[in-house]
């Protein structure tokens, strides 16, 4: 995990960890920009209210079966994300590609950049 | 509800609830050459390595060749994308 150091911490209470960052944009528009001429759009995975206030027995479950991912959120220690409504952009020599899907599961492996808040308009 | 069987994936939310949820469903494999695989996904794991069933494959959108089952390594894996039916 990155982390700060403590001393920094404790002199800049406004750090966040980038983890933090990811966990504030669920629920809302992600812009994902790969390695490679590839960048998507999409959705990152809200909690259903249920299934986060799932019994607690099945969180223990889940959480010892899966000890990488915490029990609610659209992404993982390898920041691999479950993403909705996505737009799929691919520069090509011919032009951009688009693509739309209705919900993926994105490998974190190639992932350079992560903005919150989606593509900015005069860039879609 | 950990298996979010609908068509709806209202329930399924962290990557490996996902991986649960769309055993058995169509799905759209993207590699990271670009080349796309859709199928019946029969079984899948926690590295996203991936066994598929009436598989097509693919490249630059063109249809390439046909599959009866095939296994995709996870390492090669981009997306792993539900199909709209």
């Amino acid at each position: 995990m990155i982390a700060p150091k403590k001393q920094n911490l404790q002199n800049n209470p406004s750090q966040i960890l980038p983890s933090e960052l990811i966990d504030r944009c669920i629920g809302s528009k992600v812009w994902v920009v790969m390695r490679g001429d590839k960048e998507l759009e999409g959705t990152l995975r809200q909690v259903a209210e249920a299934a986060a206030a799932g019994g607690q027995r099945r969180r223990w479950w889940r959480r010892s079966e899966h000890p990488h991912s915490s029990p609610c959120r659209g992404f993982d220690v390898f920041v691999n994300m479950v993403l909705e409504d996505v737009t799929e952009y691919e520069i090509t020599p011919e032009g951009k590609k688009v693509t739309h899907l209705q919900q993926i599961l994105l490998n974190g492996n190639n992932i350079a950049v992560l903005v919150p808040g989606g593509k900015p308009a005069d860039e879609a | 509800m950990a298996d979010g069987q609908g068509a709806a994936p209202a329930v399924s939310k962290t990557p490996s609830d996902f991986l649960k949820s769309i055993k058995g469903k169509p799905v759209i494999v993207k590699l990271n050459s670009g080349v796309d695989y859709r199928g019946i996904l029969a079984c899948l794991d926690g590295y996203m390595n991936i066994a598929m069933e009436q598989t097509e494959e693919y490249v630059n959108g063109q249809l390439k060749n046909k599959y009866g089952d095939c296994f995709i390594r996870g390492n090669n894996v981009l997306y792993i994308s539900t199909v709209r039916s």
